[in-house]
């Protein structure tokens, strides 16, 4: 999940004959063996055993055809977790995006501060999740936590953040959102580390010298190849949305924050129905990897590359 | 080192008796408890020289223990003593990694060691002894004396109806904006549930079939739950959240296992003042669910099995038992531990209300078939609608009937 941003790299030159394109094979060997032996292999076995109606640990098991994929569309359960993630990523993309964004432009117009705001948000990527997500459950505790105590001396009614089935998800949607912003934010701010100073000088001589013409006339398309980056990998990373899941609420109360991954997890290692987990798991792998494919065609051509 | 001193190792070697060493292997679920687990090995190998135990880094609960257990069988080389929920014994024998102990048991008296027939009843699928019961507990209620007697009732004359407690957890949660009434405890799985049926004198499935829920009674067990949310003072939070109001004096009544006892001894220590009370009773007859941990052997060679036997007699003997009792707040599975935990019992009296209703405990009910975990889960689903004010008792009830009955062995 954490790749090398290669999409916004310069084009490489097209290879010479002969030598060059063996030697390029050659070099290319190594990981092509290792993505091989480590993605392909074990995706084609899940494919497989989403075939079969194995049961974890069972001395035998036998081919069951498509069964579990229908097992998995006609299940309540998973069609309910399916809605929550779509939810969930419709939710904490475009903020973490737009948040990290605005947050980055803001960091780099201050001075002295820049560092420490830069530590301070990106705290959340460098945390352990686990223990993060163990400080927001004694934020939002339904009583005294930090965010009830807040509201009520504001005048407002306390809320069970997490226990609410009607709030749950959209308190896993705002700790997502802090998560990832973080994350957005820096790679942000790298991207804006790369645009010439003196493309904004002749914005300047053309005119454009204010805050908000400069953003759009230099830097939000110059940033383009990085958001291309960042939406991606925000995509990704909201749908597979795990950690909070499982330490704050369990995919409850009555399943309003059951999610993909979650249910995936359950499935293979609670219910130990590795035949219906595998199914989910090759639609997961559907998703991720269309969601990837379309994005870049849709997006690639409109990019313009440093 | 090795190397270094090769003959270092051959006269230490020497100097020890001939007789073989033989290792076990244990594992266990619940970091916390390995201080405790540790200390029994420790009393076992000093009373038993042949014998080494290792131990492997604890399972975090006991769903995790069991998947990484079946990891390790696949894998070949699973520990040779394994202490699995007793509810999830079912699903080693499926798997054929747990073999009866009948030839161990051979002509002992187990009733006569100090196990009773409910205690080892723990333990058995479908009759058979698979294991002994390691740890043992039911739930309880924990009270804060200070508020009980504040609303008005006798912390040391608690209800022991549920229609009473109710009432008494109505008065307690009109006290103040800030203190909730009771808390009971939905769980991580159907066991706070059973229990609820247990106290309508009802086991999940019936003799004849008939799941509970889809009874009168049953029906009854479940708008209970409904009841304490609208009676009762309850609030839907989570059980972590209900704690940490107990702990800071906000919480009157709270239903959980026994085995939280030793936590409350150390997070409220003498704040203020609280103690535990049998279980209410829904009906006259009404019984209490029971749970805890079952040890296994796993492995098939007799030399070490027969020490696993051993270690498994010992650590659920009379003085290993007292120690897990004063390290945890379980009850003993093992009779005789009573009378060592005397003056123990005397000075703690908190811990000793769970093994006062054992004579009214249900053994942990496991699912027939193979969705037993799945089923737990459609349980707690509809607890937690129930409590969210989602379904009515009466809808949830039938609701549970339907989804249980389809994952149910047909």
């Amino acid at each position: 999940m954490t790749a090398v941003p290669d999409t916004a790299a310069p084009a490489a030159t097209a290879p010479d004959r002969g030598d060059t394109g063996r030697a390029g094979a050659l070099l290319a060997g190594p990981a092509a063996f290792l993505l091989a032996a480590l993605l392909f292999l074990p995706s084609s076995g899940v494919l497989l055993l989403s075939l079969t109606d194995y049961r974890f640990g069972m001395p035998d098991f036998g081919f069951a055809g498509l069964a579990n994929y229908r097992a998995m569309l006609g299940d309540a359960r998973v069609v309910n977790a399916l809605g929550n993630t779509f939810l969930y990523v419709g939710v904490v993309t475009p903020l973490s995006i737009v948040l990290g964004l605005i947050l980055a432009v803001l960091i780099e117009a201050q001075g002295r501060l820049r560092g420490l705001l830069r530590g301070v948000f990106f705290l959340p990527v460098t945390a352990t999740l686990v223990a993060m997500a163990t400080a927001w459950e004694v934020m939002l505790h339904p009583s005294f936590g930090l965010v009830n105590t807040a509201l009520a001396a504001l005048g407002f009614d306390k809320q069970r953040f997490l226990t609410d089935p009607d709030i749950a998800l959209w308190s896993l949607a705002a700790i997502g959102v802090w998560k990832l912003m973080g994350y957005n934010v820096l790679l942000f701010i790298a991207g804006m580390s790369q645009i010439p100073r003196d493309l904004y000088e002749a914005a300047a001589i053309d005119g454009a010298d204010g805050g908000w013409r400069r953003f759009t006339l230099v830097t939000w398309p110059l940033l383009g190849p990085v958001t291309l980056f960042v939406t991606t990998i925000t995509l990704i990373r909201a749908f597979s949305e795990f950690e909070t899941v499982a330490v704050l609420t369990n995919g409850g109360p009555n399943g309003a924050t059951d999610m993909m991954l979650f249910t995936l997890y359950e499935e293979a290692f609670r219910y130990f129905d590795i035949g219906l987990a595998a199914a989910i798991a090759v639609a997961f792998l559907g998703f991720v990897a269309a969601l990837s494919i379309l994005k870049v065609r849709l997006f690639d051509r409109r990019v313009h590359y440093v | 080192m090795k190397t270094l001193f090769p003959l270092t190792g051959l006269a230490l070697a020497a100097a020890l008796p001939a007789t073989a060493q033989t290792e076990l292997t244990v594992y266990h679920a619940w970091p916390h408890h390995a201080e405790w687990q540790q200390e029994i090995a420790d009393r076992f190998i000093a009373a038993n020289p042949d014998v080494s135990i290792d131990f492997q880094a604890p399972a975090p609960d006991y769903d995790e223990g069991l998947v990484s257990v079946i990891r390790q069988n696949l894998a070949g080389d699973p520990p040779d003593v394994f202490m699995a929920g007793s509810h999830l014994l079912g699903d080693l024998v499926a798997r054929d990694m747990v073999q009866p102990l009948d030839d161990m048991i051979g002509d002992t008296d187990l009733n006569a060691e100090g196990y009773t027939d409910a205690v080892l009843a723990f333990t058995q699928v479908n009759g058979t002894q698979y294991g002994l019961p390691w740890t043992s507990s039911t739930p309880v209620m924990f009270y804060n004396a200070e508020l009980v007697e504040q609303a008005g009732g006798d912390p040391d004359d608690l209800p022991d109806t549920w229609e009473e407690t109710i009432a008494l957890a109505a008065d307690i949660d009109a006290l103040g904006d800030d203190i909730m009434g009771m808390y009971y405890t939905p769980g991580d799985d159907d066991w706070m549930t059973q229990n609820l049926l247990a106290s309508a004198g009802l086991a999940p499935i019936a003799e004849d079939g008939t799941i509970a829920f889809d009874t009168d009674r049953g029906r009854e067990a479940i708008a209970l739950f409904e009841r304490l949310h609208d009676e009762g003072g309850q609030t839907a939070i989570s059980n972590n959240d209900a704690r940490q109001q107990m702990y800071a004096g906000k919480l009157g009544l709270y239903f959980n296992s026994t085995a939280a006892v030793r936590s409350f001894e150390r997070e409220i220590g003498d704040r203020f003042a609280w103690g535990t009370a049998q279980m209410p009773k829904l009906v006259d007859e009404g019984g209490v669910a029971s749970g805890g941990m079952a040890a296994v052997i796993l492995t098939d060679d007799p030399e070490k099995r027969a020490a696993a036997w051993d270690y498994l007699l010992f650590g659920t003997g009379p003085e290993a038992q007292a120690l897990v009792v004063e390290n945890t707040g379980y009850m003993p599975v093992n009779t005789g531990a009573l009378e060592v935990l005397g003056d123990f019992y005397q000075d703690h009296p908190q811990f000793e209300t769970s093994a006062q209703q054992t004579d009214r405990a249900y053994p942990w009910f496991g699912w027939p078939g193979q969705n037993g975990a799945r089923i737990s889960q459609i349980v707690l689903d509809r607890m937690a609608a129930i409590a969210n004010d989602q379904q009515s008792a009466e809808e949830a009830a039938a609701g549970m009937t339907e989804e249980i009955a389809a994952q149910l062995p047909q």
